[in-house]
């Protein structure tokens, strides 16, 4: 395996540790905040960041593990004959439910699944669910049909092909669907506020509609940390998988 | 149609039969929050229901059948279900079949949204493998888009209750879809302006584009939300201290703060594609272009910018539909746009206005990849002879 | 043996193969030669079962292939393809064991094999560890051969195999390959376009016009004036003189030293040289004779025009 160049590891560590610090000692930032922010009137809210934090990752994890699961079992699925003619239908979808809006999709559930955790939950699983299965697709056809004829005529059957040559072919672009899947999940949870959801965005709804900048900086700070932070990590997997694929 | 197609098709068709037997079209409601009672399809359509029913099956016969004259009668006999549909949920809202009381509403049920996805597993079988499958789709949905217009303008739907909501704010609401649209249309104007020149420059400077692109990637990780936020706050601070900047109307809420955002948003697709555009023309071509003695700019706008044209079309196509979506933020600080109507309809827990703002706002996403679509495949056949 | 009957393959309206009929002996390289598009590939496809013929039958060993069952026919014919078949995700060494993983070879066996193929086809031991983009276009060919060999099938089916590779190296495979056949005794059928691949492989050359055979027959066979128009003009004018790149001067070499006739000239040519390089050296110093020198520069023999006359082609000309 080819290292990766250490400036990555110590961002996204740094990245973390700066989360971290976010919602255990904010009144740290707040300090220093107030001081540039001279505002007006603000509140200090006995809220827990680390209460707020966990709900907010609880749902995407929820979510996303949800989500993952279902998009990469679809998706082998299409590998075999008896479903293999729905790939173009499923990779349509995906491309036009990703034009779709996410407070559209967000406040379409309401009318069906009333406010709060239930629509949140479907909005951020279909969101999830999308990039997967849209990039795991897109990753199997990348592969070069040679390939794919070589592993057949040398005898391997459905299954073989799929655990040993086109799953560890596609993984970097199955986990760039899966990061694109939690950084939008992330932001999704965000939104999730306007219809009852509990997580950062709460607070930043919150300080905007009560004119409250340092309520909108402390969920929007540990918030935007958070997905930095996993983009980072994911960004570090992909290159260590796209490495390995080629020469490790 | 290609064999592959038939089983999506197929299992499309059972899903309209389906949705016509057992999900309801309708929600009565006796007020306008109250939730309600649903009304199925052969209540609300009577023997009209058996009739739809017929025509589903006569998909599934030509489907069986198998002859290439029979895409065009499968698309012509889709189109008349949901027709049909319409027309008949027309009559039966008229009637006062169901006792209607002055307050009550009547909103469209979950069979709605399920004949529309068992309609696109028809056509998207139906049309499957073939080359100009896409023009087709498309084409459909136009006529589906009009035909739905031309039933509201018609005022055949007006009993609707999403009608209501509109004709009880039909000035506000015609002025929010133009706010909302300019509004994401100056923002990707804007990231064009800015996007496509750092997209040359990094072209050309290769050292500093990882640096440019992770900060540009920065504004894509950042939630939305969280960066409207983030950018409320020194706006406001600014607005504060400097009369001049006040004056002008920028304030830490509102369109400024909206448009900033957008444009953050815009940035990445444009420069993405931008730099995917002009990497992709093959270097010999620029070399051949420098031998006949074409100057570097020259080559540039007669050159590397038409060629790389289909792809950066393609990025503003990404950013367009993006912006679309997040401009609905903007009506969560006063930004106006279809935001507003969506949030004030998710304050009054009031669904049919939630779908007022939300059904113009896909169209309007629709559209304009519609639109950039056929631009881009025009271009591509007229300008670069590639059929695609 | 491998034999084909009466096979057609019909993709959709398109009749990839019409009424094809061909049989391999044992231990036999058959080349399968003709423009791109003529229903080669299909023919190999059909072999391994990738594809289904629509009508005739297939048999191996006189068994008619849908007998067997189809994971272990596969695993008992090797195929090689143009380098991008090899696994990029796999090193020289995973790549190459594939098949007698599959077959649960123990680690003792596959090792000892791997090493053996890797001299076989003559890469240095310590290649096991490279990827697929580490490796030349000719390098990654002589993986795909020992890959295709690693668990001696007694059948080798090569599309183009040599196809994306240099000039140069496509000369060197194709000796190292007749060599390894030579050796191994597999039965081999070899697809390709090139007519002079052809001539210095092949045993068995079997031409095709689209979908179907136009002629069959030793190299030699082809040499003569009754074969269709189609054929010789496939084939080109120089077909002949292509022949002779079968041909080593070692193969015809006369084991004495130049006598008289004022042969002394001092025109040399190496002993393994080709006869058509000996040919267009003589024609290019306007001389018809050449002393001919082995790997150390020391003169072994000489070789003569009238020796090619004679020689090549004897058995042709009745």
């Amino acid at each position: 395996m080819k290292k990766i160049k250490q400036p990555f590891f110590i961002v996204t560590a740094l990245l973390f540790a700066f989360f971290l610090i976010s919602i255990l000692r904010f009144d740290i930032i707040e300090n220093v905040l107030v001081l540039l922010v001279k505002p007006k009137s603000f509140f200090l809210a006995r809220v827990s960041l680390v209460e707020i934090a966990k709900q907010h990752i609880f749902i995407v994890i929820i979510s996303s593990s949800l989500s993952i699961i279902i998009a990469l079992t679809i998706a082998i699925l299409t590998r075999f004959p008896f479903m293999s003619d729905f790939e173009e239908f499923l990779l349509g979808l995906a491309t036009f439910g990703q034009t779709i809006p996410t407070v559209a999709i967000l406040a379409l559930l309401v009318p069906f699944l009333g406010y709060g955790f239930k629509p949140a939950l479907f909005a951020l699983f279909v969101y999830g669910f999308l990039p997967v299965l849209r990039n795991t697709i897109e990753g199997f056809n990348t592969i070069p049909e040679e390939i794919r004829e070589s592993a057949r005529a040398m005898g391997m059957n459905r299954f073989q092909i799929i655990t040993r040559v086109e799953l560890p072919l596609a993984l970097p672009a199955i986990l760039a669907g899966i990061r694109i899947s939690l950084i939008l999940n992330i932001s999704v949870a965000t939104i999730g506020a306007t219809v009852g959801l509990s997580g950062f965005g709460t607070l930043i709804v919150n300080g905007i509609r009560g004119d409250d900048t340092i309520m909108i900086l402390k969920g929007a700070i540990p918030v935007s940390l958070l997905a930095l932070a996993v983009e980072s990590l994911f960004i570090i997997l992909e290159k260590r998988f796209r490495l390995s694929a080629i020469s490790e | 149609m290609p064999d592959s197609g038939k089983k999506i098709s197929i299992l499309g068709a059972f899903i309209l039969i389906l949705s016509f037997l057992l999900l309801s079209f309708a929600e009565y409601r006796p007020n306008r929050v109250l939730s309600g009672t649903n009304i199925g399809a052969r209540e609300l359509f009577g023997s009209g229901c058996f009739l739809l029913i017929f025509l589903s099956i006569l998909i599934i016969f030509l489907i069986i059948t198998n002859h290439k004259g029979h895409k065009l009668i499968i698309t012509v006999t889709s189109l008349l279900i949901m027709g049909l549909v319409l027309y008949l949920f027309g009559i039966a809202i008229e009637k006062e079949t169901f006792n209607i009381i002055p307050n009550g509403r009547i909103s469209l049920g979950i069979g709605f949204w399920a004949i529309f996805l068992g309609m696109e597993m028809v056509m998207s079988g139906c049309f499957k493998g073939d080359k100009k499958c896409i023009l087709y789709r498309r084409v459909f949905y136009t006529i589906l888009f009009l035909m739905v217009f031309v039933f509201l303008l018609s005022g055949h739907l007006n009993n609707l209750s999403i009608m209501k909501e509109f004709f009880n704010r039909s000035n506000t609401f015609f002025r929010q879809i133009r706010r909302h649209f300019s509004l994401s249309l100056f923002s990707v104007i804007a990231g064009l302006i800015i996007g496509i020149p750092i997209g040359v420059l990094i072209y050309k400077e290769r050292k500093m584009k990882s640096t440019i692109l992770f900060l540009i990637n920065l504004g894509q990780t950042i939630p939305t939300l969280s960066l409207l936020g983030i950018i409320m706050v020194p706006l406001s601070l600014l607005s504060q201290q400097n009369k001049f900047l006040k004056d002008m109307g920028i304030s830490g809420v509102g369109f400024t703060p909206a448009f900033i955002v957008l444009v953050i948003y815009a940035l990445f697709p444009v420069v993405h594609n931008t730099i995917a555009g002009l990497k992709m023309i093959d270097y010999e071509l620029l070399e051949t272009a420098a031998g006949l003695g074409m100057k570097n700019n020259t080559i540039f706008w007669k050159i590397q910018l038409p060629l790389s044209l289909p792809i950066i079309l393609g990025g503003i196509r990404i950013a367009i539909t993006q912006s679309i979506g997040n401009t609905i933020l903007a009506g969560l600080i006063g930004g106006g746009g279809l935001g507003s109507i969506i949030f004030l309809g998710l304050a009054q827990a009031a669904p049919d206005l939630i779908l007022l703002g939300v059904i113009p706002l896909i169209a309007m996403a629709f559209l304009m990849d519609s639109v950039i679509s056929f631009l881009i495949f025009y271009y591509k056949k007229r300008y670069l002879g590639l059929a695609e | 043996m491998i034999e084909l009957k009466n096979v057609t393959k019909k993709y959709n309206d398109i009749t990839a193969l019409k009424n094809f009929s061909l049989q391999i002996p044992e231990g036999i390289l058959q080349v399968l030669l003709g423009p791109s598009g003529c229903g080669k590939s299909t023919v190999i496809k059909l072999i391994n079962h990738l594809i289904e013929p629509t009508s005739g039958e297939i048999y191996i060993n006189n068994k008619n292939i849908n007998e067997f069952n189809l994971i272990n026919l596969r695993r008992g014919i090797g195929y090689v393809i143009q380098s991008i078949g090899l696994f990029p995700h796999y090193n020289v060494y995973e790549n190459i064991v594939i098949v007698p993983r599959l077959l649960k070879w123990t680690k003792n066996d596959i090792d000892r094999r791997v090493d053996y193929l890797l001299d076989l086809v003559g890469l240095n031991r310590n290649y096991k560890k490279k990827y697929p983009f580490e490796l030349s276009g000719g390098e990654g060919q002589r993986v795909g051969v020992a890959r295709a060999l690693a668990a001696d099938p007694p059948i080798l089916l090569m599309d183009e195999p040599f196809g994306s590779v240099d000039p140069l190296n496509r000369e060197r495979l194709q000796k190292e390959f007749y060599r390894i056949q030579r050796e191994l005794k597999k039965t081999v059928l070899f697809v390709t376009h090139d007519v002079e691949e052809a001539i210095r492989l092949a045993d068995n050359i079997a031409v095709m016009k689209p979908g179907q055979l136009a002629s069959l027959g030793s190299p030699w066979d082809f040499v003569t004036d009754d074969k269709e128009d189609y054929v010789k003009e496939f084939l080109g004018s120089e077909y002949t003189l292509k022949l002779l790149t079968r041909f080593m001067v070692q193969d015809i070499l006369v084991q004495e030293k130049i006598k008289s006739k004022g042969y002394i000239h001092g025109f040399q040519v190496k002993k393994e040289n080709t006869l058509s390089s000996a040919l267009s050296l003589m024609i290019s110093k306007g001389i018809d004779s050449l002393e001919v020198i082995d790997e150390q520069e020391k003169i072994v023999g000489s070789i003569t025009f009238e020796d090619i006359l004679k020689n090549v082609f004897r058995d042709t000309r009745k």
